[in-house]
């Protein structure tokens, strides 16, 4: 555990910190419709992205996604699991690649068995992500790819890795 | 030409994925010459819900399954609980052998697979006391028994919790008890001579005790036997309870043996290709 904090704290000080490509004129996208395979949306989910914030390297996004894995529940009646995936993440530009930053709050809307397992209930909750990345768009494309490490921490109790991959793409876009 | 010779190619071969030449009516078993569809461990390892949940388990049943294996364990308060791994930090937050655990404390245990928090280890009592139409369906019952203790008077308690489990619900004709030790086995015989009871072991040590017990029947793994062996446990009177069928493949492989039931991980497939 010491050891991913580490790891996660020098990320974090070379995103933020990292002065090496400073006052280059940067592209960035201003939507970004993104589908997300695992991620902070479970098993995946469809989001759309907006860039709120730009300055020299950096911009900061919200993102909002949407995302069912079961249709049917456990009687084989049609009642799905709803999960809606929220993040803000900060994007750090070198080139053509991204580091990103972030952190994301899931809810999650569930069907389960009650707790006397005698009838059938919807359970909603939040759970807690953080998101750690590398985003790949080259400048006046919209097609971008990312990779993130998306750990977990279930109802503010458990922790559990996880991740994802990310397919966006982007349009309107808008020079800095 | 070209996109209309694709699609033709791609529809094609999505027919001939669900083609299979199977023949059911070739089947010949000691369970009316059909093959019954069980769901292992509910819906299997791979599903959207915890193994052996309460959950998992009546997804299977409602897909069709005639009745599901289910891995169970005594805690150290004499409750039956529904876990498959020997210790609570393979798939909890809690850590430790069931065991050496009371029914409060495992029931507050959290799945550590995020998509999995909601839902709660299951006692046997709950399952069979909640589940909707339970005299509808069979009820294998996979023993795991990883305490150190087998004293004669743990495995009097142990049976003693089994037997007044099954019949508070009268589900006598329902649930088919299995252990791998023999001590176990011989016991809940001694007790409950009306109980259907499947040994869990190799075939060859398998059919000496199904002989010895006069067993209902046999678990044998899907890789590890052949159509000739079930059939020689079919002449012997012994039915046959397959497992190790994780993939439609296996379904598919596992039907051409002709056992009497299959323990499926693929439910919805096995109940669709059955009918």
């Amino acid at each position: 555990m010491l050891k991913i904090r580490n790891i996660l704290l020098l990320f974090f000080l070379i995103v933020v910190f990292s002065v090496s490509l400073k006052s280059q004129t940067n592209i960035f996208p201003k939507h970004t419709i993104v589908l997300d395979i695992g991620g902070i949306g479970g098993y995946g989910s469809l989001n759309y992205e907006r860039n709120f914030f730009s300055k020299n390297d950096f911009f900061i996004s919200y993102k909002a996604g949407f995302s069912f894995y079961r249709l049917k529940d456990f009687e084989r009646e049609i009642n799905p699991d709803l999960l809606f995936p929220i993040s803000l993440q900060y994007h750090r530009k070198f080139k053509n690649h991204q580091a990103v930053l972030g952190v994301g709050q899931t809810i999650s809307s569930i069907v389960k068995a009650s707790a006397d397992f005698a009838s059938k209930i919807r359970r909603n909750r939040l759970s807690l992500s953080g998101i750690i990345g590398y985003r790949y768009q080259k400048d006046n494309r919209p097609f971008s790819i990312q990779i993130s490490y998306t750990p977990i921490f279930e109802r503010y109790k458990t922790f559990q890795h996880w991740g994802g991959i990310s397919f966006g793409y982007s349009f309107s876009k808008k020079n800095k | 030409m070209k996109p209309l010779l694709s699609i033709t190619l791609i529809i094609l071969f999505f027919f001939s994925c669900g083609k299979n030449d199977l023949d059911l009516s070739q089947v010949r078993n000691l369970n009316g010459d059909k093959i019954s569809p069980f769901g292992h461990a509910g819906m299997g390892i791979s599903s959207q819900y915890p193994f052996n949940s309460f959950e998992s388990i009546s997804n299977a049943l409602n897909l069709g399954a005639e009745g599901v294996e289910i891995d169970v364990q005594l805690t150290k308060d004499s409750v039956l609980v529904l876990f498959h791994d020997r210790t609570l930090e393979e798939q909890t937050n809690l850590e430790g052998l069931i065991h050496e655990k009371s029914w409060d404390e495992i029931k507050q245990a959290i799945y550590k697979n995020p998509l999995f928090a909601e839902y709660r280890i299951v006692s046997l009592d709950q399952l069979l006391g909640n589940l909707k139409n339970v005299k509808d369906y069979q009820f294998l019952l996979d023993f795991k028994l990883y305490q150190p203790d087998n004293s004669d008077s743990y495995v009097s308690t142990y049976i003693n919790v089994v037997t007044k489990t099954i019949e508070k619900h009268q589900l006598e004709n329902n649930v088919l008890p299995s252990f791998f030790q023999q001590k176990y086995l011989e016991k809940i015989k001694s007790v409950r001579p009306n109980y259907k009871l499947v040994i869990n072991n190799s075939f060859e040590n398998g059919m000496l005790l199904a002989d010895d017990l006069n067993a209902y029947g046999i678990i044998l793994n899907n890789d590890n036997v052949t159509k000739s062996q079930i059939e020689q446990a079919h002449e012997e009177g012994i039915r046959v309870y397959l497992f190790g069928a994780y993939s439609r493949s296996d379904n598919l492989d596992a039907i051409e043996k002709y056992p009497d039931f299959i323990l499926t991980d693929k439910v919805k497939h096995l109940v669709k290709v059955l009918k």
